[in-house]
């Protein structure tokens, strides 16, 4: 017996300890405020409630640059910034998530509502999707034949203006229609690479530089605009649609 | 309601009921206890906050004092043996019956020391912060506290 | 526990869906009873913070409408509401019971009482797509009462609900009026009859009358008549006035005509009913 360890010890003195049992517990802890769910934890749930095909095409994508990369004989900056705009496809039509599926109310009338998900869903999809680009961006460049800045630029672009355009779907068309207008915006723009990429060399000729610069430079401010618009719009209730 | 409120529900009687050897009292004084809490804490992570939860419950009992008139000798609570057999229908050994006697003997500080720590699962951080002594003299009084009762149940052994 | 709305309107171009609207509702059911279109909807999503007014503003205990602090306290279950594909009852519960900012373990507890309370426990595994009309309601019942608002808003909460479903439906909202501001629209007038309180009539996006069943009966006193009449002058009269009902009665037809005066000398005054107050007020819409 004196030979007992910690956990025997426990459990004989909480038998020791024992107490009659409690008589007016249920009634009591009925009336006990309920345990909130800060920022954070709200945070930490929406990222579980991303649909796991989405990480699962963007990881593809991810893996069909590097075949790029790893494969193609030349023109490897052209045919990955064609593949691009799906990444941020998959990436943007999780925020056309409530509208298609008419959850706007619901999620609008929450504690936690429709613009702080949308929010959660920028930080989530803006870093994992920098993450993945920069990923893309090295691995790219290894083999580009352009140095590291122009790479940066001809392979941002193509994400941001298709990113900038989907959020400004999603904004404009409701329910399911905005889901096909930002597919087809991505097609437009990988095709637009695909065709200008193998055709010749004239895209990506330096005089054109400023146009890209340009393009980019717009297409940023474009992002961050539509951003900040779709989540007034989640606040104000258009994302209804209605009249 | 939360699984850590009701856990925490039945360790704070169980501490209360401990000090103030009655059922009812010990209730009052438990929901005393979380009410106050509640009145001084917004609700996230009760988790975080026992120190504070188990201060106002040895606050509120020490309050209370007063009705443990009875010398601790002869309050042995075969009553509540009984009780707590009936309610709980706990497997009484005589080892239990032969702990719970040992325990009276032993001062009320390491009384108090062996439940928080053994039963409650308190680390020693929350009671050093219960208790207002240094880590190592929590460590230090439990290790003896434990010793003492060790010692007694020999005594009891050969008796 | 007060909900203030102070002049609250709607407009949308040159249509005014809401007019002015001013009211102050404590704990206790409000039945907000319109034709289609009358506005009820529009009212109840402005008070949900879904649409903003163009004017006015909406408090509940001076915590202004926008504030997340308000929607702490608040249950709606819109008159269409959808779900994520693939979401079983159980998955809807849960993500709902997030944002509104239940952690895990208390909306596990919540999902689980509430599912209990509509009789839907069995189904919680379900899917949503696989549930029939009513089930379906009665999940959207149970996801506003998650964290036990103050005030509930319900806008035609006993729609495709069986006379089963609608007796249970109505026993359960008179308990939560207790200590509640429960809000629920409809065009059922029984329902508004057996468990409202206090009834709202709104029409052309104002609030005509507002008071209990027999404050706002008591304006149509007088306006409703029973005639007896031979079957050949039936359809004349019917022409002349609205006619909630008719009976036969023997050769006769006794009919029950919404009148301002006296419609024909054998005619009768009868004690109105909420139904007739709801055709009285909403005859050109039922009409439509």
């Amino acid at each position: 017996m004196k030979q007992m360890r910690k956990k025997d010890w426990s459990h004989e003195l909480t038998l020791a300890f024992a107490a009659p049992a409690p008589k007016r517990k249920e009634a009591f802890l009925k009336t006990m405020p309920v345990p909130q769910l800060d920022p954070r934890g709200f945070f930490f749930t929406q990222l579980q409630y991303i649909r796991k095909r989405t990480w699962i095409f963007s990881i593809f994508i991810l893996l069909a640059c590097i075949g790029i990369v790893r494969f193609a004989s030349d023109g490897v900056c052209w045919k990955t910034a064609a593949l691009l705009p799906f990444l941020t496809l998959i990436t943007t039509t999780e925020f056309a998530r409530s509208t298609q599926w008419n959850m706007v109310e619901l999620e609008m009338s929450c504690k936690y509502s429709l613009s702080q998900i949308l929010m959660a869903r920028f930080l989530i999809f803006g870093t994992v999707d920098f993450l993945i680009l920069g990923v893309i961006i090295g691995i790219v460049s290894t083999q580009s034949e352009f140095y590291l800045l122009r790479t940066v630029l001809y392979l941002i672009t193509p994400c941001t203006m298709t990113a900038a355009l989907s959020l400004w779907i999603i904004r404009r068309t409701p329910r399911n229609e905005s889901i096909y207008f930002c597919a087809a915006a991505s097609a437009f723009i990988s095709i637009a690479h695909d065709l200008a990429g193998s055709s010749g060399a004239y895209f990506y000729h330096p005089d054109l530089l400023p146009v890209w610069e340009f393009l980019c430079l717009a297409s940023v401010c474009f992002l961050l605009k539509q951003g900040k618009e779709l989540l007034s719009s989640a606040r104000k209730g258009q994302l209804l649609f209605i009249h | 309601m939360a699984i850590e409120i009701r856990d925490q529900y039945d360790k704070i009687y169980r501490y209360c009921y401990h000090k103030v050897k009655n059922a009812v009292l010990a209730e009052d004084l438990t929901q005393e206890t979380f009410l106050r809490f509640f009145s001084q804490t917004s609700y996230s992570e009760i988790g975080k906050q026992l120190p504070y939860l188990y201060t106002i419950a040895r606050n509120l009992c020490t309050d209370h004092f007063r009705l443990r008139t009875f010398d601790r000798e002869k309050e042995l609570p075969e009553d509540a043996l009984e009780d707590v057999a009936q309610h709980r229908m706990i497997e009484q050994t005589e080892l239990t019956l032969v702990i719970r006697q040992a325990l009276h003997v032993l001062p009320e500080d390491e009384q108090e020391l062996l439940l928080l720590r053994y039963v409650n699962e308190l680390t020693v951080s929350e009671l050093s912060e219960i208790t207002g002594l240094s880590r190592f003299a929590v460590y230090r009084k439990t290790k003896t506290a434990l010793e003492h009762l060790k010692t007694r149940l020999r005594k009891e052994d050969f008796s | 526990m007060e909900l203030y709305l102070n002049r609250v309107t709607k407009q949308y171009g040159n249509k005014i869906a809401c007019d002015r609207i001013s009211l102050r509702m404590k704990s206790g059911v409000y039945g907000l009873l319109g034709a289609n279109g009358a506005g009820k909807t529009t009212l109840m999503r402005m008070i949900c913070g879904v649409m903003t007014p163009t004017s006015g503003e909406i408090t509940y205990d001076g915590i202004d409408v926008r504030q997340e602090a308000y929607r702490d306290v608040l249950g709606y279950l819109p008159q269409n509401f959808g779900y994520y594909p693939d979401f079983r009852v159980q998955d809807f519960m849960m993500y709902l019971a997030a944002l509104k900012g239940l952690p895990k373990n208390p909306a596990c507890e919540r999902t689980a009482s509430l599912l209990r309370l509509v009789s839907l426990e069995k189904e919680s595994k379900r899917k949503i797509k696989t549930l029939s009309g009513g089930m379906k309601q009665r999940l959207g019942i149970a996801q506003a009462l998650l964290n036990d608002p103050k005030i509930l808003i319900l806008d035609e909460p006993t729609a495709g609900l069986d006379p089963k479903e609608r007796v249970k439906f109505r026993n359960l909202i008179s308990r939560l009026g207790q200590d509640r501001i429960v809000l629920l629209s409809t065009h059922i007038v029984s329902d508004v009859e057996y468990i409202a309180g206090e009834i709202l009539m709104m029409k052309d996006g104002q609030i005509l009358h507002q008071g209990s069943r027999d404050e706002i009966i008591r304006t149509i006193h007088g306006k409703i008549w029973e005639c007896c009449v031979p079957e050949t002058n039936a359809e004349q009269l019917c022409t002349e006035h609205t006619v909630i009902n008719l009976r036969n009665s023997g050769k006769d037809i006794i009919l029950r005509v919404i009148s301002d005066t006296i419609p024909r000398e054998n005619a009768v005054s009868a004690e109105p009913t909420l139904e007739d107050l709801y055709l009285y007020y909403f005859q050109e819409e039922a009409e439509q």
